[in-house]
């Protein structure tokens, strides 16, 4: 029997402050994010430059898709964006294939109990060290030191050392420009993505690998039959990570390079995304471009994202659940025919 | 080693939240509520100051000033606090801030917004819509219109009290550039930025056999555009190909494009004869080798051409002869190069004072623009100081008369001497637009990396580009956009395009 003080307390309801304590998240959350989101939308509805309070409809999404625009410059903005989004796969794949194999690599042979690697913390930090740097440092870095031309010191000992007769163009040549973004990227990220599947190797249960070796399993053995497939999850993980942050490239396409613009051989849709929208002042800038190559690049991450887990999902899983569903429908089958089955 | 991992993990935390704190410019953040009520003092204590200093002058001068002074009404408010001024470099207003010391008590500060002339243009607009402390901001002669013919962006100068009136002795063609669409004079300019041709008279000598004070006889090889050709083959011939007349594709540019005196766009049509006629000089111009067409302008290429003798000669505007400035660093720190007019008058840039709306500070602000754009005394001092070229015929006049300026860089040469014949050849109607940045970075780019195609193929690049970037243009028909395009790729998005399209 509660006394009238504890039905008094009963009654008061705590969850307004409940409420109170986190709007502050939720308010902050809907400012910054929601309606940046929204807005990126309308804007991709909306005119360009001084046209842009008019609402347009498709023209953009038809502008840039198509070429096929009301400005008479609508086949070269599809142009542009297809080269950026050319570029961006291009850019995203060369980096990305590369640093999950030297990730992996890496991450079995600090794992491995067998292997006993001197100094294993000192290289998980030095490997993890080139992440921390800020994206301008880097590209400022690699600019100073790869430039176009003869006075800079890459090409300039190259050209000494007689292994070249002309300066490569490692900033604005098409190809070499590329390759050295992917090796830039692959440099910047390998580090943290040999962390992640480092801890996904950890978590494996160590009793596998025990009785694969008293089973005499080799360790190429161990590799493809162990640890990969118990890797998967967090494989997933890091090819969703990488394949979103690879469609938002940005920083170092965006910074390596001379001369007053950034260099068109590394134009990425987040480096058009961006251009279009900061061209200038109000009156100059194309929103309803970068907007609507924002909800395009938005669409292709959604799908690519959703590929990736369909097929990736748990397939022993899915077989055992459509089994479970067999036999209970079977069993309710047998239950209407009415009774016992001899 | 755990600590060491610790450590190490502390100092990657605090880079990472130390560059959250990265912002455009290391803008001070000031309290910028307008007070209205002191203005009246403050504006009366910073025109003392102004008064005391022109004490120092000629008599005749300082009630000149006085009267110009009295004659305009300050509108804006003021609570003396400081002048903040917004530039992407510091190198002329730190030599600014000097003279202003001599004569003002006022505080100024430099605030940094921009990599370089051409990206201040965009970082501006967002830096300016921040809410930060600006009073006056400086623009470039590319982009300054998208800012002075937008009002939320700039002030009119009748608001700091000074009007047309004022610049009767100013360039014509910089106030023509600082007045707005609706002939409001928005902005005002503290130099004229004429350009010459700036050479190495060592090589110059050694190539093509120019006695080093010589300077007629090099302004008779390069008087107009065909003797500078041909000055370009004979400089070949004599130094086997070692040496090329000029460092880069965009002074060439610069100097033949902005004599032309042509817009970039007439209404809304994109205008491309004067770009087509130039591609076919860059093409010959590239294809002899007087020109090496990798070269970026002002990057550290540029500079190593003058520095390691590879080029004969730099153009250079007003603002590249003075000490600590381009010329230095490109190898006239001997005080072996000179400077003549060169094939064309042409001018190179130049910075404008702009107000802003939200300025806060109208007394010294006031002060700062009268003292470098009207003040003759004030200007002289700032040219005899800086080198720099005042926005003044008749200081100009009287420095070049008294002879009291001489470079050291181009061994006593007087620049003013060369550079105020060219200044006085320059014409402006209106043929600056608000898309000429946007437009003139396009065509070097472009033009840079299509230099072996043929120049109808350059062209159909440059109009494509322009056209998407600015979709309220339309290309003027002499070169249609889509039928061929910009690099391989281009060429090949666009042939699927036209195959789609049937």
């Amino acid at each position: 029997m509660a006394s009238a003080a504890q039905r008094r307390i009963k009654a008061i309801s705590y969850a307004k402050y409940g409420y109170m304590f986190i709007a502050p998240f939720f308010l902050v959350y809907c400012f910054f994010q929601i309606w940046p989101l929204i807005y990126t939308f309308i804007l991709s509805f909306k005119g360009n430059q001084s046209a842009n309070t008019e609402w347009v409809g498709f023209d953009n999404y038809s502008t840039i898709l198509f070429g096929q625009g009301t400005a008479e410059g609508a086949p070269g903005v599809q142009t542009e964006f297809l080269h950026a989004l050319g570029n961006t796969f291009i850019l995203w794949f060369g980096n990305f294939v590369p640093q999950i194999l030297l990730s992996l690599l890496l991450a079995v042979w600090f794992t491995d109990a067998k292997v006993k690697l001197p100094g294993k913390g000192f290289f998980k930090v030095v490997m993890y060290m080139p992440n921390i740097i800020t994206a301008a440092s880097v590209a400022a870095l690699y600019v100073s030191l790869f430039g176009d031309s003869k006075n800079y010191f890459i090409n300039a000992t190259m050209l000494n050392l007689g292994l070249i007769s002309e300066p490569i163009k490692f900033v604005s040549g098409p190809v070499a420009s590329k390759i050295m973004v992917m090796f830039i990227q692959t440099w910047l990220w390998f580090g943290n993505t040999m962390i992640m599947l480092m801890s996904g190797i950890m978590g494996i249960n160590p009793s596998l690998f025990e009785a694969a070796d008293i089973d005499g399993a080799s360790s190429t053995q161990q590799f493809f039959k162990i640890t990969i497939p118990l890797l998967q999850p967090i494989m997933v993980y890091t090819l969703v990570t990488s394949m979103i942050g690879g469609l938002q490239m940005f920083d170092i396409p965006y910074l390596f390079h001379t001369g007053a613009r950034f260099s068109r051989e590394l134009e990425t849709v987040a480096v058009f995304i961006y251009y279009n929208f900061n061209k200038g002042t109000v009156d100059q800038a194309s929103y309803g471009y970068a907007g609507a190559a924002s909800i395009i690049i938005f669409a292709i991450t959604a799908a690519l994202g959703s590929i990736t887990f369909y097929m990736n999902r748990d397939k022993d899983a899915i077989a055992k659940k459509k089994q479970r569903k067999k036999a209970e429908k079977q069993y309710k089958a047998k239950m209407k025919q009415g009774g016992l089955s001899i | 080693m755990s600590k060491l991992t610790r450590t190490l993990a502390l100092l990657a935390t605090l880079a990472m939240a130390s560059s959250a704190f990265v912002a455009c410019g290391g803008g001070t953040e000031e309290s910028s509520a307008p007070a209205e009520g002191s203005s009246v003092a403050d504006e009366s204590s910073a025109e003392e100051g102004g008064d005391e200093s022109s004490a120092e002058e000629s008599g005749d001068e300082s009630s000149a000033e006085e009267s110009a002074a009295a004659g305009g009404e300050i509108t804006l408010p003021d609570d003396g606090g400081t002048l903040s001024i917004v530039c992407w470099t510091d190198t002329d207003l730190l030599n600014m801030f000097d003279v202003f010391a001599n004569h003002s008590d006022a505080a100024v500060e430099y605030v940094s917004c921009g990599e370089n002339g051409a990206g201040a243009s965009t970082e501006y607009a967002t830096f300016l819509n921040s809410g930060q402390d600006v009073d006056l901001f400086v623009a470039e002669a590319g982009w300054i219109l998208n800012y002075i013919n937008d009002d939320t962006m700039s002030a009119p100068l009748s608001d700091l009290g000074l009007s047309e009136a004022d610049y009767a002795d100013a360039y014509q063609y910089t106030v023509e550039i600082g007045t707005d669409n609706n002939g409001v004079l928005k902005a005002a300019s503290w130099q004229a930025a004429p350009g010459g041709w700036c050479y190495n008279t060592d090589l110059a000598q050694q190539y093509l056999g120019i006695e080093p004070d010589d300077t007629d006889a090099m302004q008779a090889k390069v008087k107009d555009w065909d003797t500078f050709a041909a000055t370009a083959e004979e400089l070949k011939t004599a130094s086997d190909g070692a040496v090329t007349m000029t460092a880069t594709l965009g002074g060439l540019w610069q100097a033949f494009s902005t004599a032309k005196n042509a817009a970039w766009v007439d209404g809304t049509t994109l205008k491309t004869d004067v770009a087509a006629e130039f591609t076919d000089m860059a093409k010959e111009y590239a294809d002899a080798g007087y020109v090496n067409p990798a070269v970026d302008q002002w990057s550290d290429d540029w500079t190593a051409e003058g520095l390691n003798g590879e080029t004969l000669g730099y153009f250079y505007s007003t603002w590249c002869l003075a000490a600590g400035a381009q010329l230095e660093g490109n190898g006239g720190s001997a005080g072996n190069w000179r400077i003549v007019n060169g094939p064309q008058d042409y001018f190179w840039g130049g910075s404008w004072l702009c107000v802003s709306p939200n300025c806060n500070t109208s007394g010294a602000a006031a002060e700062f623009v009268r003292d470098f754009t009207v003040d003759p005394a004030i200007m002289e001092e700032y040219s005899l100081e800086s080198g720099d070229f005042c926005n003044n015929k008749t200081v100009m006049d009287k420095i070049v008369s008294d002879g009291s300026n001489s470079n050291a860089l181009l061994g006593g040469q007087d620049q003013f001497a060369v550079l105020k014949d060219v200044a006085d050849g320059i014409k402006m109607s209106d043929s600056i637009t608000k898309y000429d940045q946007n437009l003139k970075d396009t065509f070097v780019d472009v033009l840079k990396k299509n230099i072996t195609s043929d120049s109808a193929t350059i062209l159909d690049a440059f109009t494509t580009k322009a056209l998407a970037d600015n979709s309220d243009l339309t290309s003027d028909g002499a070169a249609p956009a889509d039928d061929a395009a910009a690099d391989d790729a281009a060429a090949d998005d666009a042939a699927a395009d036209d195959a789609a399209a049937e």
